[in-house]
C-alpha cells in the first residue's frame, strides 16, 4: 500500500538512496534536507510517517522532534542514527520517535522499520476511534465507562433512530428515565417533546385521564378540558415508567393507542391520532407479570420490540468510583463544601458495597456525607452504617445473624419484605416471660437502625420516601446514621 | 595506494569502495536507480570539499565535525570504507576535543575525497555503460 513519507536527510546522496529503497517499497516519498523545512511541510500535511536524521543544519533532529510533541502531531517518527549517537536515540525515543536505524542500513531493514512505524500508527487511530465510539465514561445523563454500560451506550445509538418502542428493564434506582431520556436525546425526534409518566405515582382512576386526558365534565372535579401525556408527547417521545402497575382495563387502552396511534380522551368520543414514540419501563419482570396474568401478552409483545437492560450498579466496576465523585462534586457545590476526594479506603469500601438501591442510594450516601460534613476528604469515619456493615458481611441488608431471630432471617435483606420493617423480637419483653436467647437482645440504636434501613432498602435506597413511611424527616435519617457510624464504630473497638 | 574492489590494501587499510557494500546498494537500489544514487554522492563530494577545507583553514571544530559526520554516513551507505573510516576518525577526535588529531584526520578526508569521488563516478560511468548496452 502506498503511503506518504517525509524525509528529512541533509545529506543528497543519502536522501536519494533512502528514497530509492522507499519508492521502491511503493511509497511516495517528500525529501527535505531541513529541520525547518520537515516542520513547515507539517503544517501543511500529514504524512503516514518521518525518516528523520538527527543531524541537520539548523534545527536538529531532536528539536525537531520537541516541536512535533509540543504540537501534537500524530505523525510516528522513525530517526536515523549513526554509531557513537547512542545519547541522541534515547533522547529521540523520550520524545516519541517509535524507532530508529542506524547508518549505514540497507532496505529491507529500512522497510520493516518504516512498515511497522505505519502500522502502529494506524493501530493507534483504530484504537482511538474505538476508544471515542465505544470507551466512553459519559452519555447523556449517564456516567459509567464500564464494559455493561457501554453496550448500553451502543444500544441507545443504535436504536434511537427508530420509531420501534423500547422496553427497559432494570432494578430501581438503575436510571431507567435516563435511559428512555437518552434515547430521546439521540433520535430525529429530540426536538420534539419528552413527557414521562411515572404509572406507579398515580392513582388508577387517574391514571388513564393522565395519559390520554379529559373532556370537561368526563368525571367530578373536571371543570375543563385536560391534555393527557399522549397528546404533550405529539412528535416526540412519551415514556412510561413502572408500566407494570397499570391496570388491565387501561392496558387494553393502551394497545389500542400503540397499535394506531390514536386514541379518545376521557369523556369524549373523539379520535385523536398522535405521532408518539413509545418507551416504557419496569423493575419488575415483565414476563413474569405476563405469567401472572397481571399485565397483557399482546400488550407485552407490541412494547417489548426493542428491549434494554440497565445494569445493577454492583455489577459496573468501577463506575461506583466515577458516579461517587460526580456526586461529590455537584453536591460539594451544591452545599457550598470543600469536599475533593475519597480516601483509597473510603474508595474500597464504596466499590464493595451490593448498592442494592443502585445509583440512587449512592447519591444519598454521598449527599448524606455531604450535609452532615465539612471536609477536603471522605474519610472512613463519614461513610453510614450500612457501607461498613459490607466491608464485613458479604451482603448488604443482611443483619448479622447474631442479633437476629431466625423467624427474621428469612426476610432480612429483602426490600419486598415488607415484614422486615418490624425489628427482632422486642426488646421490651422480659427474658424472663419468652424464650428469647440473651444474644438475641439488641440496643435499642440498632433496633431502630434496622427498622429505618430496612424501610430505606424497601424504598429502594429512597431516604425521602422511607423517611415518610416512617413518619420521620429525612435529615432524622441523615442525623441517625452518623450517629450509628460512631457507635458501630465503638462497638468494634469495644469487641 | 587504496583500490576499487578490493577489500584493502596489503597493510589491512581499508578498500577505496568495498565490493560487497557496493554490490548490496545495487540490488537495494535496483540497477536503474544506482546511477543516479552514484552520481548524487559524487556531487556531494564535491561540493563537501571546499566547505570542509574552509572549516580546516579555519580550524573551525564546530564546521569539521559537521561536514565530516555527513561525509562518514554517505560514505559508509556507498561502502566508500576508506573516507567512511578517516572522516570517523577525524569525527570522533572533534567529539573528543582534540583538534591537532581532528585537523590532521580531516586533511586525510580531504586527501581522499577527490580520489573516492573519481572511483564513483567511474563506477557510475560504467553502470551507464552496462544499462546501454
Amino acid at each position: 500500500m502506498t503511503h506518504e513519507i517525509l524525509l528529512v536527510e541533509d545529506s543528497t546522496a543519502q536522501s536519494a538512496v533512502y528514497r530509492s529503497y522507499l519508492e521502491a517499497d511503493g511509497h511516495h516519498v517528500h525529501a527535505v534536507g531541513s529541520g525547518e523545512a520537515a516542520l513547515d511541510y507539517l503544517q501543511r500535511r500529514q504524512p503516514a510517517a518521518m525518516l528523520l536524521d538527527l543531524q541537520l543544519p539548523g534545527i536538529q533532529g531532536l528539536e525537531v522532534m520537541s516541536r512535533i510533541r509540543e504540537q501534537g502531531k500524530a505523525v510516528p517518527v522513525v530517526v536515523i542514527s549513526d554509531h557513537g549517537s547512542t545519547d541522541n536515540v534515547v533522547e529521540a525515543m523520550r520524545l516519541g520517535a517509535v524507532d530508529f536505524v542506524t547508518k549505514p542500513f540497507g532496505r529491507s531493514r529500512l522497510g520493516v522499520t518504516v512498515n511497522n512505524a505505519i502500522r502502529q500508527r494506524e493501530l493507534a487511530a483504530i484504537v482511538e476511534t474505538y476508544r471515542d465510539q465505544f470507551a466512553r465514561d459519559r452519555f447523556h445523563g449517564f456516567i459509567g465507562g464500564s464494559l455493561p454500560m457501554q453496550s448500553l451506550y451502543r444500544i441507545i445509538e443504535s436504536a434511537a433512530p427508530s420509531k420501534a418502542t423500547v422496553f427497559i428493564t432494570g432494578e430501581s434506582g438503575t436510571g431507567k428515565e435516563l435511559c428512555a431520556a437518552a434515547i430521546h436525546s439521540q433520535s430525529r425526534r429530540s426536538d420534539g417533546p419528552f413527557v414521562a409518566v411515572n404509572c406507579a405515582a398515580l392513582p388508577r382512576d387517574l391514571m388513564e385521564s393522565e395519559i390520554f386526558g379529559h373532556v370537561k365534565g368526563a368525571f367530578t372535579g373536571a371543570h375543563r378540558q385536560r391534555e393527557g401525556a399522549a397528546s404533550l408527547a405529539d412528535g416526540g417521545t412519551l415514556f412510561l415508567d413502572e408500566i407494570g402497575e397499570m391496570d388491565l382495563d387501561l392496558q387494553s387502552k393502551l394497545l389500542r393507542f400503540v397499535q394506531t396511534g390514536q386514541f379518545q380522551r376521557v369523556g369524549s368520543g373523539e379520535t385523536i391520532s398522535v405521532d408518539v414514540r413509545i418507551v416504557c419501563a419496569t423493575n419488575r419482570d415483565p414476563l413474569e407479570m405476563v405469567r401472572q396474568g397481571r399485565f397483557r401478552e399482546d400488550l407485552y409483545y407490541r412494547l417489548h420490540v426493542v428491549p434494554m437492560q440497565i445494569p445493577p450498579l454492583r455489577e459496573r466496576g468501577d463506575d461506583v468510583l466515577l458516579i461517587a465523585r460526580s456526586f461529590l462534586a455537584r453536591y460539594s457545590l451544591e452545599e457550598g463544601k470543600q469536599f475533593e476526594g475519597f480516601t483509597p479506603e473510603c474508595e474500597q469500601l464504596l466499590s464493595r458495597h451490593r448498592w442494592s438501591g443502585n445509583v440512587r442510594e449512592l447519591e444519598n450516601v454521598v449527599r448524606n456525607i455531604v450535609v452532615l460534613n465539612d471536609e477536603p476528604v471522605v474519610t472512613v469515619r463519614m461513610l453510614p452504617p450500612v457501607v461498613l456493615q459490607d466491608s464485613s458481611q458479604p451482603t448488604v441488608a443482611a443483619t448479622p445473624a447474631a442479633t437476629v431471630p431466625e423467624a427474621d432471617a428469612t426476610v432480612a435483606g429483602r426490600p419486598e419484605a415488607r415484614s422486615v420493617f418490624m425489628p427482632a423480637e422486642s426488646p421490651a419483653v422480659s427474658p424472663s416471660r419468652c424464650a428469647v436467647p440473651a444474644q438475641a437482645v439488641v440496643p435499642l440504636w440498632k433496633v431502630e437502625r434496622d427498622a429505618i434501613e430496612s424501610a430505606i432498602a424497601f424504598y429502594d435506597g429512597n431516604v425521602p420516601r422511607a423517611a415518610a413511611a416512617l413518619e420521620i424527616s429525612p435529615s432524622t435519617i441523615y442525623r441517625k446514621r452518623q450517629s450509628w457510624s460512631g457507635a458501630a464504630q465503638l462497638e468494634r473497638e469495644s469487641a | 595506494m587504496n583500490t576499487i574492489g578490493t577489500k584493502g590494501s596489503d597493510f589491512g587499510a581499508p578498500a577505496l569502495i568495498d565490493d560487497a557494500a557496493m554490490a548490496a546498494l545495487a540490488a537495494d537500489v535496483g540497477a536503474n536507480s544506482l546511477v543516479t544514487v552514484l552520481m548524487a554522492f559524487s556531487d556531494e563530494l564535491q561540493r563537501r570539499v571546499p566547505v570542509l577545507q574552509g572549516a580546516v583553514d579555519a580550524s573551525d571544530l564546530v564546521a569539521i565535525a559537521r561536514e565530516t559526520h555527513s561525509i562518514k554516513g554517505s560514505a559508509l551507505t556507498f561502502g566508500a570504507a576508506a573516507l567512511g573510516a578517516a572522516a570517523r576518525r577525524a569525527n570522533d577526535a572533534t567529539r573528543a576535543g582534540d583538534s591537532a588529531v581532528a585537523l590532521f584526520n580531516a586533511r586525510e578526508v580531504l586527501a581522499l575525497m577527490p580520489e573516492t569521488r573519481e572511483a564513483v563516478a567511474r563506477l557510475a560511468a560504467q553502470t551507464a555503460e552496462v544499462q546501454q548496452s
